[in-house]
């Protein structure tokens, strides 16, 4: 009887054993299940583009239009750029941005790069009601002819994207938004001018660009004591309480002490030998920034815009709120950080830009110590030499545009970053101005892993001259 | 071996649509966005929640929300409709997901060493799937995404609208919706109902998928351009200040509720769970008292044989594994069998009693993918466990058997060691039912108490067979020495027939403690209804047409009930108003109300408030105790004394009431009007309706046809309780059919006995019929009072404790009689089969048989 029991038992024990083990395995056989159904649906749907991927990639290839044939409204070389008017949107060309690198630096001494971006992309997917079909499938070339995106009341036919990237000695910060045209939170205001997405804001007093405020907060997404270590020994080492939230939240003061310079040929800008790749382009290299950085364990509100919910026209509830966000300040064990130091501006619309021939570009916004500054670029071309051009701006905010033939920039070597070979260290002479200058990153990951990637990076500028300023890979 | 196929199908169909509902439940808020923590959403009729309110708070510095925007539509292909069921569009701002953290999380390049999956992975970028179904949602061409079942119901749809003649079938796998590039040759086909396109449809396999198709919300508005924006999601936790802020900034007429709503509506879907559970079980447990009976059946014909390998010398372990074995494969067998019969039961289900379940326990069944091949091995082995269980008791009989060699009755103190354990167990039940019933709140616990009341119901009937059926022998006049061979030989069986004796009881009980809760809940349903719905006429709408306006002019009277939502202590509840005058008073029907004279004087001047059970119990408070409540129009926090706790049953929300004139309409919502006035004065208003565009005969319900459509309601939902009760009956009598066919071979003897002395063999079949009927009714006289019992603590306890509110226990005794009626009929029918067919066998083979 005993064993009876005991069999009773074993058999028992196994059966729930049996059981056990297979629903646990039921569970992993759904979600391959579901795995394999996602891949199958991702491999359907391989012609569409893949943003994330970290293969080598054209900048922002996969938010717009790419095809030569249907293009935005193309650059014009007559056109005569004017303010403010050209800092608004110019919703007719496909692509366009309004982007401010800055190095800054503390009351210690500390150096930091900043970068806050706002792109306007056209959707390639806007259906529209002619025909009902992608813009990119229309062999309608003219632009003034072609048809509406098909209403609706949360899209246009725009999309914007923003990133914001802060770099510290060890650390950085960076965060990436989208919104589509049409809803509300994202645009360009022109009275007074204003670029926002979500709460990050460029606001003018006035209807020109500059003097602004910019507010923005970042992520914390690196975090490296020692990064020579970690990349030298080529160890992928875990960055240190990165899975603790943390956040930086950027006020800055921008103010112009110089002239808006129009790059190429008054701002039409040429970026390949044929001339087939333009845009319109323009920069405030003269920016003088004064602000705070303050880092915190959780998200401060930064959004300071002009509000129409019926509860913010009433004064007691804004103190609630301003109370509030006092009181986050302390909760947060925020440290403010005050920084100054200089920035460039740029900004630059085109529809010739983001095409198959397109491999990426180079480009380099420099601060000489002597106030001068110095804009140069390399456009990678499929099937045609590198289009190397640039500005030299004097400390008068006069300038000069670079042909090919003046300018000589070369990469010395690749570095390897993470799973990637970079060049990092470039070599640039201009003879004219007497110039010959080492350009070196002043910390090797400066790449931002965003939906779109692409190297955004403080550079030591020694030789001939020395200075600082930003270097910008995309394309790899 | 049929009872255990019963067994295993009824459990594995419970499990495939318990698994799909509580599959599809999580749809119910999220779509396909984890970690939602807050929605808000418009508690005004007239201000609906817009883009302007969306992008206002985005800009403010809140971008974890998520705007969503939903419509019910059907679809359709050259201007026919396809569908049988409304598809639910869903839209969601992809845009604003991307950016957040589930979905990117930007790695530093220096990390992402080696291939971009295998870095993904080690980063642990939060599943990947929904991810990139997001991205493929906002940036390649517009896509919508569905389930595979769905697309498959609509592929089907359409080829059968295309070749009624060839008759096509549906697709009997998903394998061809995956192969076939439907997701592109369907999307040209389907149009809305003004004729635009859809966009390509997308399967995607995920349990948060049901009867909806999802995509961007851009695409929704371009399909369906009037579509509400229905709610905004908030992804992820807010901090307290973020939460103080975000309702700050929220305009009077947006609500933020945490997702405690959601929970509430999961508690409803748990407890259709644990219905359904529960059912399964029960089911499972009676059946498994018939294998118990079935085995002992088998044994008992076995004996003999049994006996004769043990002369042979086989060992007792050899013939136990060998019956463990029969017994394995014919689990196997069986459950095999009940599986396929269950997921067919399943698929039954569905759709058509989908739809119902939907409407009735308000949780969305969607298509869960189910492995066969796991569900065999849970049911299996469930099956497995319970019958080898089963087999225990009669092994553990026969071990007995084979041990001697003659059979023994148990001796005196063997017969009273049994009854002192009984009276022990029925102490130890009881003792522990009582303290669990006093001081447990979890459901479970309370669950486990019942069933603790009903197993010392059994020890009780155990211990107390013998004298009752001797008590009952006593009144038994001795004119009729049959009856009382017969009753003096139900005294013997009763020592036998234990097992199934005590199924019989459990059956009972259940059946008259379910039916009198019913019974009392019916009762207090109409009661109540009858006294609330004290308007003449009722109209249900929200807002158009405006009733009020119409009404001007007929002479009815007409009052408006405003709802507004709010937050009491953390959780969601209703703050409606109700009208003060005599007649509405009158109508009002209490749990509970203030002693003081002067209620409806201090609710009128907003003093004090009503409330329900819901809350009462809820929040735990008591009449004359003050709470601290928003006012329903300037949301300004005052007190108000409790005056009184009204019942409000099947309402999932704790409900305050409050004085009509404390509510504007321009921030609460109306959707109920009563209205009061003679015929002729609601013709005048129906005239009125008519004028101004509407249909008088969907707006208007007569309270009759209002209370006739309510208790319909009613009795639908507890249909299943009652197919249950049934079914419980006839699983224990036919538990008691199997040990009778054991137990006939006992008294063959005796029959023969009383048959040779002439009684005619349909008197004996009959005097047989009389002893069975006889224990089922001693078995029903101690099921009454644990009946009572259990119904008095599934209303009291049980769902005090899982819906806040409880009802009067109405013991009927017609109902009661009516129960026993049904239970004996249904014994008598099931056992008089085996009876009367041992009742044909001529007098002579008993007589050889004993000899």
């Amino acid at each position: 009887m005993g064993k009876l029991i005991k069999l009773s038992i074993l058999l028992t024990v196994l059966v729930l054993f049996v059981v056990v083990v297979f629903s646990s395995n039921r569970i992993d056989d759904v979600s391959s299940n579901i795995e394999e159904l996602f891949f199958n649906v991702k491999n359907k749907n391989s012609d569409s583009r893949n943003i994330g991927e970290a293969s080598p990639q054209n900048f922002g290839r996969g938010l717009s239009t790419s095809d030569q044939q249907h293009l935005g409204e193309v650059a014009d070389p007559n056109y005569v750029i004017t303010f403010p008017k050209d800092h608004y949107s110019h919703a007719s060309f496909d692509i366009e941005w309004w982007y401010l690198t800055a190095n800054l630096a503390d009351e210690e001494g500390n150096t930091y790069g900043l970068q806050w971006t706002l792109f306007r992309f056209r959707n390639p997917n806007a259906i529209y009601s002619s025909g009902q079909e992608p813009l990119k499938s229309r062999t309608d070339s003219n632009p003034k002819s072609r048809p509406k995106a098909e209403q609706s009341s949360w899209s246009n036919e725009h999309i914007y994207m923003a990133h914001a990237s802060v770099h510290s000695d060890s650390k950085h910060w960076f965060s990436e938004k989208f919104a589509r045209g049409d809803v509300g939170n994202a645009g360009v205001g022109k009275t007074p001018f204003k670029l926002f997405i979500d709460d990050w804001l460029w606001q003018s007093p006035t209807v020109s660009l500059l003097p602004a405020k910019l507010t923005f907060n970042s992520k914390l997404i690196s975090n490296h004591t020692n990064e020579n270590d970690a990349y030298q020994n080529g160890v992928n080492e875990k960055n240190a309480n990165i899975d603790d939230v943390s956040y930086l939240s950027v006020q800055l003061n921008l103010s112009n002490t110089g002239p808006y310079v129009l790059q190429g040929q008054r701002g039409y800008s040429i970026k390949s030998a044929d001339g087939k790749h333009a845009s319109h382009y323009y920069s405030a290299p003269f920016i003088e920034v004064e602000g705070t950085l303050t880092m915190s364990d959780s998200l401060i509100f930064s959004g300071h815009h002009e509000h129409n919910s019926p509860k913010n026209n009433n004064k007691e509830n804004e103190t609630v709120v301003n109370k509030v966000e006092k009181s986050i300040d302390l909760i947060a064990n925020a440290k403010q950080i005050a920084v100054s130091g200089n920035a460039w501006f740029d900004q630059e619309w085109t529809s010739q830009l983001l095409d198959q021939a397109t491999l990426g570009w180079d480009w380099l916004s420099l601060h000489l110590d002597n106030g001068d500054k110095i804009m140069a670029f390399q456009m990678r071309l499929k099937d045609q030499p590198n289009y190397i051009t640039g500005t030299y701006i004097n400390a008068d905010g006069s300038s000069t545009t670079l042909m090919p033939s003046d300018i000589e920039l070369n990469a010395i070597e690749l570095t390897p970053v993470g799973n990637k070979e970079l060049p990092l260290n470039w070599q640039l002479r201009i003879n004219s101005k007497r110039l010959n200058i080492s350009i070196k990153t002043t910390k090797n990951d400066q790449w931002n892993p965003a939906s779109v990637t692409y190297y955004e990076g403080t550079v030591a500028v020694s030789g001939t001259h020395n200075g600082e300023g930003f270097l910008e890979l995309t394309g790899y | 071996m049929a009872s255990l196929i019963i067994a295993a199908a009824g459990l594995s169909a419970v499990l495939v649509i318990n698994s799909s509902a509580k599959q599809s439940y999580s749809s119910e808020q999220q779509f396909l966005i984890p970690n939602v923590t807050h929605t808000i959403t418009s508690n005004s009729s007239t201000l609906k929640l817009t883009k302007e309110n969306y992008s206002d708070l985005r800009v403010k510095g809140f971008y974890q929300l998520i705007a969503v925007a939903q419509t019910k539509q059907h679809i359709y292909k050259n201007g026919q409709r396809i569908t049988q069921r409304r598809i639910d569009f869903t839209g969601i701002d992809t845009f604003s997901l991307l950016t957040l953290p589930r979905f990117s999380r930007p790695v530093p390049l220096a990390e992402q060493v080696g291939s971009t999956t295998q870095h993904k992975a080690e980063m642990g970028v939060a599943s990947d799937e929904p991810n990139q179904v997001i991205k493929q949602l906002s940036f390649s061409n517009p896509t919508a995404v569905l389930h595979p079942q769905l697309l498959k119901q609509l592929k089907y749809a359409i080829d059968n609208n295309e070749d009624d003649k060839t008759g096509s079938q549906a697709p009997d796998n998903d394998q061809d919706i995956k192969d076939s590039d439907v997701n592109v040759g369907l999307a040209d086909q389907f149009t809305t109902q003004s004729g635009k396109t859809l966009t390509k449809l997308s399967a995607f396999e995920s349990p948060a998928l049901g009867n909806d198709i999802i995509m961007d919300i851009a695409e929704l508005y371009r399909l369906y351009p009037k579509a509400d924006l229905s709610m905004l999601l908030v992804v992820g936790e807010l901090t307290k200040t973020q939460e103080k802020v975000l309702r700050h900034l929220l305009p009077d007429y947006l609500q933020l509720s945490d997702t405690i709503a959601g929970e509430r509506d999961s508690e409803l879907t748990s407890s259709f769970h644990l219905n359904l559970m529960a059912m399964a079980l029960l089911m499972f447990v009676v059946c498994l008292f018939i294998v118990v009976n079935a085995v002992n059946l088998l044994l008992n014909s076995r004996l003999i044989w049994l006996k004769v390998c043990r002369q042979l010398g086989i060992s007792r372990q050899q013939l136990f594994i060998v019956q463990l074995v029969e017994i394995l494969f014919l689990t196997l067998l069986a459950s095999l069998i009940g599986v396929l019969l269950g997921v067919e039961l399943a698929k039954l289900a569905s759709p058509t009693v989908q739809a119902t379940l939907e409407n009735l326990y308000s949780v969305e069944v969607g298509f869960g993918k189910v492995s066969f091949i796991g569900l065999l091995i849970q049911v299996f082995g469930i099956c497995l466990i319970g019958s080898v269980c089963a087999t225990f008791i009669p092994l553990n009989k026969l071990n007995h058997q084979l041990a001697q060699s003659k059979d023994m009755p148990l001796s005196v103190t063997q017969q009273q060691f049994w009854n002192r354990a009984t009276w022990f167990s029925f102490g130890v039940f009881s003792g522990l039912a009582y303290i669990l019933l006093n001081h447990a709140q979890a459901l479970w616990l309370l669950l486990i108490a019942t069933a603790l009341v009903i197993l010392s119901g059994c020890c009780l009937l155990l211990a107390n067979y013998p004298s009752m059926l001797g008590f009952i022998q006593r009144f038994i006049p001795d004119r009729f020495p049959l009856l009382q061979v017969s009753s003096k030989q139900s005294l013997a069986l009763s020592g036998k027939t234990k097992i199934a004796c005590c199924a019989f009881f459990i059956a009972a009980t259940s059946n008259i403690g379910m039916n009198l809760m019913v019974d009392s809940f019916r009762g207090a349903t109409v009661g109540w209804l009858e006294q609330r719905l004290a308007a003449d006429y009722y109209v249900y709408n929200q807002g158009e047409p405006n009733i009020i306006e119409l009404a001007k002019g007929s002479g009815v009277a007409v009052y408006q009930r405003l709802e507004n939502y709010t937050s009491f202590q953390g959780k969601e509840i209703q703050q409606f108003s109700y009208p003060t005058d005599e007649f509405n008073q009158q109508a009002m029907v209490f749990y509970d109300k203030s002693e003081s004279e002067n209620l409806w004087h201090q609710f009128k001047q907003g003093n004090g408030v009503l409330v329900n059970q819901q809350f009462a119990f809820g929040f735990e408070y008591n009449v004359n105790d003050v709470i601290e409540l928003p006012h329903p129009s300037s949301a300004k926090v005052s007190s108000y004394e409790i005056l009184g706790i009204i019942y409000d049953f099947g309402n999932p929300y704790a409900q305050v009431l409050m004085p009509l004139d404390m509510f504007e309409l321009s921030k609460s919502k109306c959707c109920i009007y009563a209205l009061q006035g003679t015929e002729s004065q609601i013709d005048l208003l129906r005239e009125n309706i008519l004028l101004a565009g509407f249909d008088p005969k969907t707006q208007l319900l007569k309270t009759k046809e209002l209370l006739a459509l309510s208790m319909q309601a009613f009795d639908n939902t507890f249909i299943i309780t009652d197919g249950l009760n049934v079914v419980t009956l006839l699983v224990a009598a036919l538990s008691l059919a199997c040990a009778i066919i054991v137990l006939m071979n006992d008294i063959r003897p005796q029959n023969m006995l009383i048959r040779s002395m002439g009684v005619s063999a349909l008197k004996t079949q009959l005097l047989a019929l009389f002893q069975y009927l006889l224990l089922c009714f001693v078995a029903l006289i101690f099921a009454t009072p644990f009946g009572i019992l259990l119904s008095w603590i599934l209303i009291v306890d049980i769902n005090y404790q899982a819906f806040s509110w409880t009802y009067p226990l109405i013991i009927s005794p017609m109902k009661i009689l009516q129960i026993y009626a049904t239970s004996l009929l249904v014994v008598a029918t099931v056992i008089a089969i085996p009876l009367f067919r041992a009742g044909r066998r001529p007098l002579i083979e008993d007589i050889r048989w004993v000899n």
